[in-house]
């Protein structure tokens, strides 16, 4: 069964690091790494992959107008939010984009998999 | 609403969890080196709690935290501000995601800075409060300054 590719949108190489070596033992490909929105945004549209994993806080523009911007260009992207704020603010924040998964860093790696899990599912019924 | 109590269960449980090190406090006689340590981390805040939170770290500290981070492996130079970065953001997001959500109001954090040379802190230090959290460590010391005021929606 072919990997599901992920880009990584995060300023941290320890986050980096962290998800790549979840991931890419359960089956997923980390394809591409940016570390700001406008990279995410230029490497989104030239690797085309499965899952954006996007932090939120980041230099420059931050994950929330990253992800609006990913989300006109193309209503389908699956992105997956992770944050060290994570409180019900920033949820409802997500939420109000469209979003669904919003994760807190330190995440726990099982609901960090079961996460991406739905979100690779997502859309697949219709 | 214990801000320093906030804070000090938000920098235990994450630097336990992230670079596996307990944190113990420090007596009192720790608690006013704010500009003794040259390696600061500097994070701010602003909504309901209005704040800058300045980390100072022991050379020790300083050169253990990163490499816990990057599993044993010393980043590169360029790389450590980025892991000291990261460090200071989780633990400072896990306290103010918390006192936001007992609040119910928002605040939000900036992206970190760091300081290695002792530079002097940039921008306005007129809070209402300060804190000092200081903790020793198997590896070194760790002080954590909490300048901040709680507005009032």
């Amino acid at each position: 069964m072919e990997k599901k590719t992920i880009l990584v949108v995060d300023d941290s190489p320890f986050a980096l690091r962290q998800i790549k070596d979840l991931v890419e033992e359960n089956d997923y490909e980390v394809i591409g790494y940016a570390k700001n929105g406008n990279e995410g945004i230029r490497m989104y549209e030239e690797l085309n992959p499965d899952i954006v994993i996007m932090d939120i806080i980041m230099p420059g523009i931050d994950g929330l107008e990253t992800a609006e911007i990913l989300l006109k260009k193309d209503p389908d992207s699956k992105i997956l939010m992770l944050s060290s704020l994570c409180d019900l603010e920033m949820l409802e924040e997500v939420r109000n984009m469209g979003l669904k998964y919003l994760i807190p860093k330190p995440w726990e790696d099982d609901v960090l998999l079961a996460t991406l899990e739905l979100l690779a599912k997502q859309g697949q019924s219709n | 609403m214990e801000v320093r109590e906030i804070f000090d269960t938000a920098f235990c449980d994450v630097t336990k969890k992230i670079v596996q090190l307990d944190l113990y406090k420090s007596g009192q006689e720790q608690q006013e080196k704010l500009g003794l340590q040259k390696c600061r981390e500097v994070i701010r805040t602003h909504g309901y709690v209005n704040a800058v939170i300045v980390c100072q770290f022991s050379d020790e500290m300083f050169r253990y935290i990163p490499g816990a981070m990057n599993k044993g492996v010393p980043p590169t130079e360029e790389e450590v501000p980025l892991y000291i970065n990261e460090y200071i953001n989780i633990a400072c997001g896990y306290a103010i995601s918390r006192l936001n959500n007992m609040a119910g109001t928002p605040s939000r954090l900036s992206v970190p800075q760091f300081y290695q040379r002792g530079e002097p802190l940039e921008g306005d230090m007129n809070f209402d409060e300060k804190q000092c959290l200081s903790y020793r460590s198997r590896i070194g010391e760790l002080q954590v300054y909490l300048f901040y005021s709680l507005k009032a929606e």
